[in-house]
């Protein structure tokens, strides 16, 4: 086979790998070395894997584009380098929410003006309640909750644009 | 041991109202006892351990809170149709709402806690300030409950920084420090908002914020012939948004001596109270061995475990008996300390987000099972944990000899604790058990936002990373479950197979 590149990411962390075949599974180039890795599955998702003279239990799941992975008492979310896996908070003009949860209050309307720090609106999940702030002075374009909708983590509620 | 399981069962049949690991531990008690169970549970529960566990169980309504777990009359009602002799209401939600003990006692069934009146009197911490004063206890300066100018002026008067707390309710929910007059109009409506929805009244009391106190609360049983003893303190310094997130017994500064005086002091506010049942005492306690009475807890405590462990007395047990009517069986002279309990908090949290929480999937649980080690959870795998509720999933308890001990065999169940899906706090209470500060027992309840302000995990191992870029090349994500984008790079990987 040829060999694959894989941009492998976890929170802030990021290397790429080049994962090739062997006779006894893969070879993987990563930070300038080439790590063997045989891997055996007791069931999906729980498996041994030795890797590079290290032996380690893992325990994994496959979530959208995450691969949830706990080996050596730690659990990690990888993902593809590139691929956004955190919900970005107010990219471009979105101000998404921060978690999933239901919007309890809107404090703003279509229209108006808005200073940075000013409360947007605001989320509650699991008991706690999180007043949702506008990064920067900008105008309201939408809002795109009512309260009482239950949001997804990621989702946008409110629009800004650049005052005229 | 206070009561024991070879007596005759104090109910035939209890009513549990509550969800999640609590209700777990309740509905097991009950049966230790021989007391069948009646679990109830939300739309978005249906599925749960504990509705799993009893030996029946109501479906209440809605996923919503108010429709279902805070919803007095359902929950009544619950209790007469299956038959239920009492009704035990964990923590949280009900269970010190005065309230719903007062519905259970019009409703001919027994309320497993408190009369409704002494709840209402401990509930509202003016009252209970008051009490404490009044039996010689010290408490912190502070003003009651009033209208929201009141509370600046007296803010004012206090001098900043001051916290904001609910009057009705604890679990540190509504709770703001406020470091300065700028933002506490702002703290005090959203602390109003949040108390509201937790405990349907919006009542917020104001006192001085002591900087760098520990928390200590003492553990407390009384039968209602008046006998009543003390089990000890557990140290709660460790929180994050003001919610415990590692405790333990005994607290590493407590003194014999301290622990006598603290002991008694409980026991003096639960005689003025008229307390029955189990309770907890919350103090806290400055660098020179002072206390102050902060308020009690009407239920049973989430670090419950922790008292058990170091005393072999099961709280729930003798809560039932207690609201059975028996007499507690231990005098203080009987009451002995062994070893040294920590209990850790596993939350659906993400630590690196300021504790957001976390809901989703339970993709993968594989929990502890470790000599000294009790595991209370309420999660199974597959279960979607819903955003209505407390984060809370599980507590890891350890209990050694010592202290050292007790935190070896608590890190090395954290370490074999595997929970997949949503992000959880695990790594960070592993980080946390091993600073140099708390091992010393050092801690105080501004230690979190001071040595772990900015905490990360550690970057994973090469090994690890290398194992994981294999899995990602070997697995599709389910086709579902991909949002639409341009070239996919999986198309690159046709031919790569785990052998």
């Amino acid at each position: 086979m040829t060999p694959v590149r894989v941009a492998v990411a976890c929170g802030g962390w990021k290397a790429t790998a080049e994962v090739r075949a062997s006779d006894r599974g893969f070879v993987v180039r990563i930070g300038g070395r080439d790590l063997p890795v045989e891997v055996r599955e007791v069931r999906p998702g729980v498996g041994v894997a030795q890797v590079g003279g290290l032996t380690l239990q893992f325990f994994s799941a496959r979530q959208a584009e995450v691969l949830h992975l706990h080996a050596l008492g730690h659990t990690y979310a990888f993902s593809q380098a590139g691929e956004s896996v955190a919900p970005r908070e107010a990219e471009g003009g979105d101000v998404r929410a921060p978690m999933s949860g239901v919007v309890t209050r809107v404090l703003v309307e279509p229209g108006q003006r808005v200073q940075a720090g000013q409360g947007l609106y605001v989320l509650e999940a699991m008991k706690m309640e999180t007043v949702v702030h506008a990064p920067r002075s900008a105008r309201v374009r939408r809002v795109l909750a009512r309260a009482g909708d239950q949001v997804e983590g990621g989702a946008s509620v409110v629009e800004l644009e650049e005052e005229p | 041991m206070v009561f024991a399981v070879t007596q005759p069962p104090p109910f035939s049949k209890v009513l549990v109202a509550n969800r999640g690991e609590i209700a777990v531990r309740v509905i097991r008690a009950c049966r230790e006892l021989g007391v069948r169970t009646v679990a109830v549970y939300s739309e978005a529960d249906a599925s749960s351990p504990h509705v799993v566990l009893a030996d029946e169980a109501v479906c209440l309504g809605p996923a919503e809170p108010a429709a279902s777990y805070l919803n007095i009359a359902r929950l009544v009602d619950a209790a007469r149709a299956t038959g239920a002799e009492a009704v035990h209401p964990g923590y949280g939600f009900l269970a010190e709402n005065p309230e719903f003990a007062h519905a259970c006692e019009e409703a001919g069934l027994v309320f497993v806690g408190p009369p409704a009146d002494v709840i209402a009197a401990l509930g509202d911490k003016d009252r209970a300030r008051r009490l404490a004063e009044a039996a010689g206890v010290p408490v912190v300066p502070g003003h009651p409950a009033a209208d929201d100018e009141t509370l600046e002026r007296a803010a004012q008067t206090l001098g900043f920084p001051v916290v904001l707390k609910a009057a009705a309710g604890g679990g540190g929910k509504g709770m703001r420090v406020v470091h300065g007059p700028a933002g506490f109009r702002e703290a005090l409506a959203s602390a109003r908002r949040e108390v509201r929805s937790a405990f349907g009244d919006d009542a917020i009391l104001v006192e001085k914020y002591l900087e760098g106190p520990r928390h200590v609360e003492v553990q407390i049983l009384a039968d209602r012939y008046g006998a009543a003893v003390h089990l000890g303190e557990r140290e709660c310094s460790l929180q994050r948004r003001h919610q415990k997130i590692l405790e333990e017994a005994p607290s590493p500064v407590v003194s014999p001596q301290l622990r006598a005086r603290l002991g008694e002091a409980a026991l003096r506010v639960a005689r003025a109270a008229g307390y029955v049942n189990a309770g907890t005492v919350e103090f806290l306690l400055d660098r020179d061995g002072r206390f102050y009475f902060l308020e009690v807890n009407t239920r049973l405590q989430v670090e419950h475990p922790v008292t058990e462990l170091v005393t072999g007395v099961d709280l729930v047990h003798a809560q039932l008996h207690i609201a059975a009517g028996h007499r507690l069986w231990l005098r203080q002279e009987e009451v002995a300390w062994r070893g040294h309990a920590v209990e850790a908090r596993v939350y659906a949290e993400d630590p690196e987000r300021g504790f957001a929480p976390s809901p989703g999937r339970i993709l993968l649980l594989r929990e502890p099972h470790l000599p000294g080690v009790r595991v209370d959870s309420g999660i199974q795998e597959g279960q979607d944990i819903p955003v209505q509720y407390d984060p809370i999933l599980a507590k890891v308890v350890a209990w050694g000899p010592n202290r050292p001990t007790a935190l070896a065999r608590l890190t090395q169940a954290l370490h074999e604790y595997v929970l997949l899906g949503p992000k959880t706090n695990l790594g960070f209470l592993r980080d946390l058990v091993a600073h140099p500060a708390f091992r010393q027992g050092e801690v105080s309840t501004g230690f979190v936002e001071q040595h772990f302000g900015a905490w990360r995990p550690a970057p994973p191992r090469v090994e690890v990373a290398a194992l994981a870029a294999v899995l990602l090349a070997q697995t599709k994500p389910a086709p579902a479950a991909v949002p639409a984008r341009a070239p996919d790079p999986w198309d690159r990987l046709d031919g790569v197979q785990l052998p």
